[in-house]
């Protein structure tokens, strides 16, 4: 009898010491373990949505990088395949049309710019390139809230970083934990400190810290677009606010779970994630 | 005044295990929602004058003994304190996780009340059981009411499991009602004991 007791105490000492001691590697079991369907992130983002809506809170808008299975999961449209050049060039084209309609409205009732608008082509070929790059997970599905189109916007926005990209918006192999997850965001390489400046005009619509996410930043710009600023250091302003184009909201850091200081910035258009560089 | 504690291996190994697999701080957050629902069935026995002597820890959860009787109505009440006082608490955890922006509060708010709502379902070990099992009490078929009623929310549960693995959308539904059949086997045994879980 007392045997049992002291087996199951060993068990759960050595569990713990692998989970606190080595934890990448702990994790690595688990992944391995634990079926792919289990989404234990969504369970977490689940229970904090139940606990904020209990006494009439928001839907907690959180999504950490999605752990992608290595079989491909039948979303509900369905997996694109986007390997082919035919089908490429038709969205390409689909795209174009679109992009023209609404460009010439836009360009009708700007008065000035911050920047001259690039040329259309600029914007394809790197939608071109982007996609390019995605075709190398053509076995993974787009996830539902995610659109590979070229962001069209009806006002004027410029780049929330005077820096360079460090890691681009889709599926990439993950930096730390190696395997292949979806990035809903743009990664700008900005060290603590630095800068972050709105996107374009709008309101705040959240200051809010997450575990993942770390300190994070949503700015309202009316028309269905909202955009994410995470891992700050420090934010500049209050929820309720209003801000113009290009105004420092946030300085930079490394909070949330990251390797190092850095703004990860996400573009929501209508309930889904869009490539912040096809915007520039 | 002799209060025991019991934990049986099995509550060891799964806690071992439930430890191990949960990354993002959830049984962390578990435990005070535990605790509150716990506080309550306390608060509500001293109320009717009697006390708890154990608690009990094994693979069926959390269970507390006390010394003394009660009748069925006062344990009907002793039943329902646990769930009723844990989801007071969920709701207060929600205010105030809110209002300080505080994910932890949110997490215990959201997992009492995952776990006090489940608490009440109509299946003998858990206290929803039980207060159905104190309301059926006095009627002639009420225990085998009661019985089918445990395997019938267990067989739902594990079909509703079964529609969300179909889905993607995760197990736990699915192992909940496994759990909850295995303890049917279990409490048919066990039926004249005075606790609560």
């Amino acid at each position: 009898m007392k045997v049992k007791v002291y087996v199951s105490a060993l068990i759960l000492i050595a569990l713990t010491a692998l989970k606190l001691l080595v934890p990448d590697e702990a994790d690595r079991l688990r992944n391995i373990i634990m079926p792919e369907i289990m989404g234990k992130t969504d369970f977490r983002t689940q229970m904090l949505s139940l606990g904020s809506r209990l006494s009439g809170g928001d839907t907690v808008r959180v999504s950490e990088d999605n752990d992608v299975s290595k079989s491909p999961v039948d979303a509900k449209g369905g997996p694109l395949d986007i390997s082919g050049d035919f089908v490429l060039a038709d969205m390409v084209a689909e795209n174009l049309i679109g992009f023209a309609d609404t460009n010439t409205a836009a360009e009708d009732e700007s008065s000035e710019s911050a920047l001259p608008p690039p040329a259309d082509d600029e914007k394809r070929k790197k939608q071109a390139a982007f996609l390019e790059v995605q075709s190398a997970f053509s076995d993974y599905v787009i996830p539902a809230e995610v659109s590979y189109d070229i962001p069209v916007l009806p006002f004027e926005y410029a780049c929330p970083a005077d820096a360079t990209v460090s890691s681009a918006f889709g599926y990439r192999v993950h930096p730390t934990h190696g395997d292949v997850r979806f990035h809903y965001g743009t990664d700008y390489a900005l060290g603590d400190g630095e800068e972050i400046h709105a996107f374009a005009g709008g309101t705040i619509a959240a200051v809010q810290r997450f575990s993942g996410y770390g300190l994070t930043l949503v700015i309202d710009h009316g028309n269905g677009c909202s955009t994410l600023y995470a891992h700050c250091s420090q934010i500049l302003v209050e929820a309720g606010d209003s801000v113009q184009l290009g105004q420092p909201v946030a300085l930079a850091g490394h909070s949330g779970k990251v390797t190092g200081p850095h703004l990860h910035f996400e573009l929501e258009i209508n309930g889904l994630r869009y490539n912040p560089e096809l915007c520039f | 005044m002799g209060f025991q504690i019991r934990i049986s291996t099995g509550f060891i190994l799964l806690a071992a295990l439930l430890f191990f697999f949960d990354d993002c701080g959830l049984i962390a957050a578990c435990m005070p929602a535990i605790a509150v629902h716990e506080l309550g069935h306390v608060l509500a026995m001293r109320s009717f004058g009697v006390s708890p002597i154990r608690l009990t820890a094994d693979t069926s959860g959390l269970s507390l003994d006390y010394a003394g009787s009660l009748d069925s109505t006062s344990e009907f009440f002793v039943a329902l304190s646990g769930p009723a006082l844990g989801l007071m608490f969920a709701l207060a955890c929600s205010k105030l996780g809110r209002a300080l922006n505080s994910e932890y509060l949110l997490l215990c708010s959201g997992l009492g009340t995952v776990i006090n709502l489940f608490n009440l379902l109509p299946s003998v070990p858990l206290d929803g059981g039980r207060a159905l099992r104190c309301l059926l009490y006095r009627i002639r078929c009420g225990e085998a009411a009661v019985t089918v009623l445990g395997y019938a929310t267990a067989a739902a549960l594990i079909s509703f499991g079964l529609c969300l693995i179909a889905r993607g959308l995760g197990f736990a539904p699915f192992i909940a009602g496994v759990w909850l059949l295995i303890l049917q086997r279990k409490n048919t045994c066990k039926q004249t004991e005075g606790s609560v879980k």
